[in-house]
């Protein structure tokens, strides 16, 4: 499996705690902050299982989550092209990429073909960066279950 | 015994601050004969809107710990709904981090009272913990208006603001850092007291 961009009309989805989620259905800034453990902020892609439809997409992503996912938490969908436009025309920064890093097998955990990360950006705690990461939030097309049944809770 | 503690260090290191008509005052600071190997400080602190609050200091003024309180008459139900709210957010947020490891930034949760005692706000704003430890508010409203406010725990707010002017096209997009007083004045430039519900 090798690296790579991911095209303007693909969509990806952000896992989001319930810490990070507003009222009506949308997500805040803090959701595209990056954690200790992340170089770009990680996300699934979901076109790379293929033209299965939607729900089907979210079922393999659950599977492949390395994430411990609880039934409060929520996948944000984002599209690429959507997201980038935003960041350059109204931010002027073009060094945003989603790019594609899959991760192999673990004895603990399956291949996850999806595992991508949104690089470039900021790692800071500044005003800026809290501009930033609302107007990603604002971007958000979708948020889906986490978890479906309680029972698959991790 | 009366311990001498100036008055204002105490609204200093609360957060509170004065506003017109209204000035917070310590009722009462006694030592606390108990503890005879450290000077504790205890004080019964009213401030606004009904607020008041007892506070614990240590022989270096620092605050070792203090619960605030508000007693709202009827009148203001509403306000008090929301404070209640916040308070069972707040309780909601701190099991979510403790899941995660991690806990919420007293000093940013201070900080959040300080804001919503201190500014009538009545509009329930959405209120979010960052993986700093951080409380966030945001409120959105009509014409893409957005307020987010970061309490950063050292006396400082970190706001965004995204407002468009009716009849514009075009979105003011502003970010920053100040203190309560200078975040109030934001709010009242960028004409968002209806967005905050402000009375």
């Amino acid at each position: 499996m090798s690296d790579k961009e991911l095209l303007d009309e693909d969509n990806v989805v952000r896992h989001v705690p319930s810490r990070h989620l507003k009222s009506g259905g949308k997500v805040a800034g803090a959701a595209f902050g990056l954690r200790d453990d992340e170089e770009g902020a990680s996300v699934g892609w979901l076109e790379c299982f293929g033209d299965i439809g939607k729900e089907a997409q979210l079922v393999e992503i659950r599977r492949v989550s390395r994430l411990r996912l609880r039934t409060s938490h929520r996948f944000a969908e984002l599209n690429v092209g959507k997201t980038k436009s935003v960041l350059y025309h109204d931010f002027d920064i073009d060094d945003v990429r989603f790019q594609s890093k899959p991760l192999e097998a673990t004895p603990e955990f399956p291949p996850d073909p999806s595992h991508s990360e949104i690089e470039g950006l900021p790692r800071g705690n500044s005003e800026h960066d809290d501009m930033i990461r609302a107007m990603i939030a604002k971007t958000v097309n979708n948020l889906h279950l986490a978890v479906v049944d309680q029972n698959q809770e991790s | 015994m009366t311990a001498t503690v100036e008055l204002e260090e105490v609204h200093s290191l609360l957060g509170w601050t004065t506003v017109p008509n209204h000035k917070p005052k310590v009722e009462s600071v006694t030592d606390e004969p108990s503890k005879p190997k450290r000077h504790y400080y205890i004080g019964y602190v009213k401030g606004v809107a009904g607020t008041h609050a007892t506070v614990q200091l240590d022989s270096t003024f620092q605050i070792e710990r203090h619960d605030r309180f508000v007693e709202l008459p009827d009148t203001e139900k509403p306000l008090r709904r929301l404070y209640q709210t916040y308070k069972n957010r707040i309780e909601e947020l701190r099991s979510d981090a403790a899941l995660d490891g991690f806990e919420i930034n007293e000093a940013s949760e201070r900080g959040f009272w300080s804001f919503v005692y201190d500014l009538p706000v009545i509009r329930n704003g959405d209120l979010v913990l960052a993986d700093n430890g951080n409380l966030h508010i945001e409120w959105e409203g009509e014409l893409d208006s957005h307020l987010g406010l970061q309490f950063r725990g050292d006396g400082m707010i970190q706001y965004v603001i995204f407002r468009r002017r009716p009849r514009s096209k075009t979105t003011s997009r502003v970010a920053g850092r100040d203190n309560l007083d200078g975040v109030k004045l934001q709010i009242r430039n960028f004409e968002l007291e209806s967005l905050l519900g402000v009375k």
